[in-house]
């Protein structure tokens, strides 16, 4: 991030009439606001998983759930969540036959969860 | 009553198979086209969506490619070698943006490959026009089944189709009969009335056998003024009493173009109560055989022949 989308966090208008998205700060149909409420309902099991992942050593388990984050995070409008999900995945990726070492990603997997938090703290 | 000119194209919503392990995907994937009336089933592994993609009949499949047990890639394969899930349109919905990728699940038979994460609207106009592009699909392979003057079927749908009842009835060892219907000296009505006149008895005479036939029961125009018809589960005998039927109701049609020429048909009906013993060849020839006795004793009459257990037989 960016950094803004922590900003964007702390001044949205959440009002029943004018709901406008967390991040984006772009107005929200209802349809949308359902969908948004739900993603980020979900994200303190993404959290959970990820951390528990990443204490295992689970390699396999951390790219499958950042590649699940880069392909649905902006849709839902949390596109620099889904950028950095993709970053860590590319990181996996990169190593022959995915056998990255968490201890080479830990501190972005770290950094992901807590633009997870920052979302989930807003609500 | 089988009817091939009531084709059903678009009777029903479009139904969507979602296949993707991950829960949110399938919400956003499902919120991308829940404004369009369409209708949404979800497989959340690729074996799920392959027995999902059978039983349901897709109208689209959006699928993942990551995902674990059986990837994207298998799934396409597993689809496009299945004969009942080959003409389902795959739409691939990945994060994977590698062009090898994408050239893959092209070359396996995908029609579009939509990289998440998606724009809504983008994904919505891909999948309309991978729906529209199936519809035209259907369209031709149907018409190209369906005789342009009758409505019936066609000869080319008759051969094929004639091969599966045969199969069917020899698995299952139910009676089948097969009837081969000729207008009786319609050269005549051609050549003095004109062959719109001749069209119109064409048609009325088809529509007159679909209307007096049973559901299940499939009218083929063969060629010229000769009609054949399938019967499956129906024993020469009642096969014979359908035929007449047929027969004594093209006696009460009324003709504006030629109110005082009365037509009339002549059928030759073949069947057998086992078919499983009787070559595939037998059964036209017996057809054609009864036909022309049918003409020769007259005309406007039906003959019938019953295969039988063994070798070919009249029936009486």
């Amino acid at each position: 991030m960016s950094g803004s989308e922590g900003k964007v966090l702390m001044s949205t208008n959440q009002s029943a009439n004018n709901p406008t998205h967390p991040v984006t700060g772009e107005p929200m149909d209802a349809a949308f606001q359902d969908l948004v409420n739900y993603f980020v309902g979900e994200l303190p099991a993404r959290i959970d998983q990820l951390q528990h992942a990443a204490d295992q050593g689970d390699i396999g388990a951390i790219r499958t759930l950042t590649h699940q984050l880069k392909g649905c995070a902006a849709g839902y409008g949390f596109a620099e969540l889904g950028k950095r999900a993709g970053v860590i995945e590319g990181n996996i990726d990169r190593t022959p036959d995915h056998t990255a070492e968490v201890s080479s990603i830990r501190s972005e997997v770290d950094s992901l969860v807590a633009l997870c938090r920052s979302y989930c703290s807003r609500g | 009553m089988t009817d091939p000119t009531q084709f059903d194209l678009e009777t029903q919503d479009p139904m969507i198979l979602i296949v993707d392990d991950c829960p949110s995907a399938h919400r956003l994937l499902h919120a991308s086209v829940a404004s369009d009336s369409m209708r949404v089933e979800g497989a959340m592994s690729g074996q799920d969506g392959m027995i999902k993609a059978e039983v349901f009949q897709p109208d689209l499949i959006l699928l993942d490619l990551n995902m674990p047990g059986m990837d994207g890639f298998e799934i396409l394969r597993a689809l496009k070698n299945n004969s009942n899930t080959r003409e389902i349109p795959v739409v691939v919905v990945s994060g994977q943006r590698r062009p090898k990728d994408k050239v893959r699940v092209f070359d396996l038979g995908a029609v579009d490959f939509v990289v998440k994460p998606f724009e809504m609207s983008e994904l919505r106009a891909r999948i309309h026009v991978a729906l529209r592009t199936r519809l035209l699909f259907k369209m031709l392979a149907q018409r190209a089944q369906v005789d342009g003057l009758t409505g019936l079927y066609n000869r080319a749908y008759f051969d094929q189709r004639w091969r599966e009842e045969l199969q069917r009835a020899n698995r299952s060892g139910q009676p089948l009969s097969l009837a081969l219907i000729d207008l009786d000296q319609f050269k005549g009505i051609n050549d003095t009335y004109g062959h719109s006149a001749g069209d119109e008895v064409l048609t009325a005479l088809a529509s007159m056998i679909q209307r007096t036939l049973r559901a299940g029961d499939i009218a083929c125009r063969f060629g010229g003024e000769e009609f054949v018809v399938i019967l499956p589960d129906t024993t020469p005998k009642h096969a014979a009493l359908l035929c007449d039927r047929i027969r004594a109701q093209c006696e009460t049609l009324s003709w504006s173009r030629h109110p005082d020429r009365n037509v009339t048909l002549s059928v030759g009906v073949t069947g057998a109560e086992s078919p499983s013993v009787h070559a595939d060849e037998d059964w036209l020839e017996a057809a054609d055989r009864n036909l022309y006795a049918a003409k020769a004793a007259g005309r406007n009459r039906v003959e019938t022949t019953d295969l039988g257990p063994g070798p070919i037989r009249a029936a009486s």
